[in-house]
């Protein structure tokens, strides 16, 4: 990944030679396309990208929608287990015809009707020691909704020993927590959760209208990274309480001690 | 002196409260600060907020501001400043 160049000012950086878009494309994409800082190289960066999430269920899976949406190049998605009655609330690439069957394959399946374009690769398993390495090697970005900090903090070791952008994003009842991790620029999730934390359990309450809302600001992030537009959320923590609607952005920074990137440059 | 603690995620949950204000003698660590709050709100905090060790609980989130402070550091928080306490959050 890197961005694509271009003359706006609100774009960082990083030219490389991109594929042009074809006429479909640009039929497809032409809302988006006269976006400042964006156009059409922003939309060529995305075609060139591609995007692991994981998992794809309420938080994730709105990502990875708003991604093919956006003309994403290619997803990869992981997520074990079959559709249950009890994701319906949010998990909105699930559908009750699916219940009993592979979530991935349901999120493939409603993936490719929204934007045949995208290639799609599915796993039907959950970020673990054996397959995170290889996960985050067949993307160029990763977007983090996995439910369990164990798994997050596997994505966040691999993302940065990689070098690649990692953007976490969570929820709990109508609070969302959302930060870009770009290693060597700013802190990681281990900088900002040195201990494993206490008290989390895998059941949480959710809204499949708070967790839809945090996916597809993790799928802004992501935009924005690859193609270079806008201020990503680095050494920044969004803390979004849609209780009330306020937002509001800490700073974090990288703790020299960090375990993951503490000795890295 | 007077500060506001705001409670997020899960520590809302466990104090009962959005925010209070808590009347200080004189101004105190972050570390000292979350001691109190854990003795003032009981088990379900505390068990969000310490350690095995009875400490700040290092993965604990806490802001003065919006800047972000290490739970168990010697930052002291003074007269008019608003604590943000944040457990951290999972859901996806």
């Amino acid at each position: 990944m890197s961005p694509p160049d271009a003359p706006s000012s609100r774009r960082r950086s990083a030219p490389r030679p991109r594929r042009p878009l074809t006429a479909d494309e640009r039929a497809v994409y032409e809302w988006q396309l006269g976006i400042a800082g964006f156009g059409e190289e922003g939309q060529k960066a995305l075609k060139g990208a591609s995007v692991l999430v994981t998992r794809v269920g309420g938080v994730g899976g709105a990502a990875a929608t708003a991604l093919a949406a956006a003309g994403i190049g290619r997803l990869v998605l992981a997520h074990r287990g079959n559709v249950r009655a009890g994701d319906l609330n949010r998990q909105t690439l699930m559908t009750a015809d699916w219940v009993g069957k592979p979530r991935v394959e349901s999120a493939l399946k409603r993936l490719k009707e929204l934007n045949p374009r995208v290639a799609v690769e599915v796993h039907n398993a959950n970020v673990d020691e054996r397959n995170v390495d290889g996960l985050v090697r067949a993307a160029d970005l990763v977007i983090d909704a996995a439910p369990l900090f164990r798994e997050r903090f596997l994505l966040n070791r691999a993302a940065v020993e990689q070098g690649k952008p990692m953007v976490d994003s969570a929820m709990y009842e109508l609070e969302a927590q959302l930060t870009t991790v770009l290693p060597g620029r700013g802190p990681c999730l281990a900088c900002l959760y040195p201990g494993d934390p206490p008290g989390w359990r895998r059941r949480f309450p959710v809204f499949g209208a708070v967790s839809t809302t945090i996916g597809a600001l993790a799928a802004v992030e992501a935009i924005k990274v690859l193609s270079g537009l806008g201020e990503p959320l680095v050494g920044r923590l969004l803390v979004a309480d849609l209780g009330d609607m306020s937002f509001r952005t800490l700073r974090i920074r990288r703790n020299p001690r960090c375990s993951v990137c503490g000795g890295r440059p | 002196m007077k500060v506001t603690v705001k409670y997020s995620a899960q520590a809302r949950a466990a104090t009962g409260l959005g925010a209070e204000e808590i009347e200080l003698d004189e101004p105190i660590t972050v570390h000292d600060l979350v001691l109190r709050l854990s003795r003032q709100h009981g088990p379900a905090f505390a068990r969000l907020a310490l350690d095995a060790r009875g400490c700040p609980h290092p993965s604990l989130l806490v802001a003065i501001g919006d800047e972000q402070v290490r739970p168990h550091g010697s930052r002291k928080v003074a007269h008019g400043e608003t604590v943000t306490i944040m457990t951290p959050i999972s859901g996806g």
